[in-house]
């Protein structure tokens, strides 16, 4: 099996609104990779296309948008898990041979369809995901007495990293107060416990060992993928979601395929589109002890979501796992100016998607 | 998924069902997951219990949004405010269907001893 390198990424900013369509979003990085000329256009193998648009072709249409003439090229849409199923995916079809450089894209408009799951009718009314991350919550609280200010504290922690990435939707930041004073929304989610959608892109450039030897750019290797499935409805995640989540059992197959452990984890991009959702991770990563999470927030090692994680960032559903990506590979490749955390070199992504049904780790190291 | 469709809208919750298998499955699809024949569909039922519970405040959705467990079949329902709303409390639904523009919803209230005692016998 050939190794896989990320050799290049780039991120837009993230933003409420944009007249561009999700074609023209997506070419936004793309172009920023492509200028840099570390492969030129015609000699890319591969794209892939995450996004969960409506809009249809997006892989063929971005190729003929940048001139590439790619043997492979498909849309990927796993609700916010796409980016990072594209990613294993690129992986793949590299290690197989099927081919030797492939460019992943994630481009998502503000107004998705990708942040309902229409199909499942397990949700009932209740079909925004802030439902089920609210039973989530309140589970967590009953069962390991978390409380409100744990969650806050996450929000405050994204926030404040967001304000050194010029590429977040948010920058400023805010007090554990404000996020206990804010909104209510669903027990005991307030406002800005959540995530918000937004339109943007992020692309990467991924090549195998062979071609990455001839580069002149640091390498980025990715040493371990797991990705699980468990289900796809709310009705079926939740038995079980503290004990064999699909976030547990993804991290377990990575680790092994890294022959590491969480704790040789220097920095790592965690899914927080609810700041529940982090505490939950911690635990399901190995960070923390089952039901210890909300405590290793405050005084946890490994440097958790520099880019200011979804909270601070921002939302745009296919993009999100491509730009945590970005955003550890910036991070192992030491060029995130003043968000730099460390020397690290070895780095993880997790993502997920519907009421965390489906999730992907991924393990990268410099 | 169709004839699921097809009962909610008269106001009755029907699951799928494997006979070979002797299986609700849920949410409802035409074959069987384990074995894959075709299902019928059988009533869920009309009680449950509060397995979590939690306040909206949203203004579409100012409820009480609840996961009610029907005998294993789980779902996010609202339950009418008024009487005691808790963990493992029994509840029981009392409407059930589709609006106009497709949104279905499951809606609960809770029992008190003597519903529990009925239910029961």
């Amino acid at each position: 099996m050939n190794r896989v390198a990320i050799v290049d990424y780039a991120t837009t900013k993230f933003r409420k609104l944009t007249d561009k369509s999700v074609y023209e979003l997506a070419c936004e990085p793309a172009m920023e990779i492509l200028r840099s000329s570390i492969i030129p256009a015609n000699k890319i193998e591969g794209l892939l296309f995450s996004s969960c648009s409506n809009d249809l072709y997006t892989g063929a249409i971005a190729s003929e948008m940048l001139d590439i003439n790619p043997k492979i090229t498909c849309r990927i849409d796993n609700l916010c898990n796409s980016g990072t199923v594209a990613l294993s995916a690129a992986y793949s079809y590299i290690s197989s041979g099927l081919c030797d450089s492939i460019l992943v894209i994630g481009a998502e408009l503000r107004n998705s369809p990708g942040s309902k799951l229409i199909w499942d009718v397990s949700r009932g009314q209740f079909t925004s995901p802030i439902y089920w991350a609210s039973v989530f919550a309140k589970m967590h609280m009953r069962e390991y007495g978390t409380t409100e200010e744990d969650m806050g504290v996450i929000a405050v922690k994204n926030r404040s990293l967001a304000k050194n990435n010029p590429n977040a939707m948010f920058n400023k930041s805010i007090s554990l107060e404000e996020v206990l004073d804010s909104r209510k929304l669903v027990e005991p989610i307030k406002l800005l416990d959540c995530g918000a959608l937004c339109s943007g892109a992020a692309s990467v450039l991924l090549v195998s060992e062979d071609v990455a030897r001839t580069l002149d750019v640091q390498p980025v290797w990715i040493d371990g993928i797991g990705q699980q499935t468990n289900c796809a409805s709310v009705a079926h995640a939740i038995p079980g979601i503290f004990k064999n989540g699909s976030s547990k059992l993804a991290a377990t197959h990575a680790y092994k395929m890294a022959k590491l452990n969480p704790s040789d984890i220097q920095v790592a991009e965690i899914h927080d589109a609810f700041t529940i959702m982090e505490i939950m991770a911690f635990e399901d990563l190995g960070f923390a002890k089952t039901g210890k999470g909300a405590s290793y927030a405050l005084d946890g090692e490994i440097a958790v979501n520099p880019r200011g994680g979804i909270l601070g960032s921002g939302h745009p559903i296919g993009a999100t796992g491509v730009a945590q990506v970005c955003e550890i590979v910036c991070q192992l490749r030491h060029e995130a100016g003043i968000r730099q955390v460390g020397t690290s070199n070895v780095g993880l992504v997790h993502n997920l998607a519907a009421a965390g049904t489906s999730a992907t780790i991924m393990i990268l190291r410099s | 998924m169709r004839r699921f469709m097809k009962q909610l809208k008269n106001g009755m919750l029907v699951v799928s069902y494997c006979t070979a298998c002797q299986k609700k499955i849920w949410p409802p699809y035409e074959h069987c997951p384990s074995c894959y024949r075709r299902t019928s569909t059988v009533a869920a039922g009309k009680f449950g219990k509060i397995v979590e519970f939690s306040k909206s405040w949203l203004e579409e959705e100012k409820v009480i949004v609840a996961l009610i467990d029907m005998d294993g079949i789980l779902m996010l329902g609202s339950v009418l405010e008024g009487r005691r709303i808790a963990v493992g409390e029994a509840v029981e639904l009392i409407a059930t269907g589709a609006t106009p523009e497709g949104k279905i919803y499951f809606c609960f209230r809770t029992l008190d001893r003597f519903d529990s005692y009925t239910m029961n016998k």
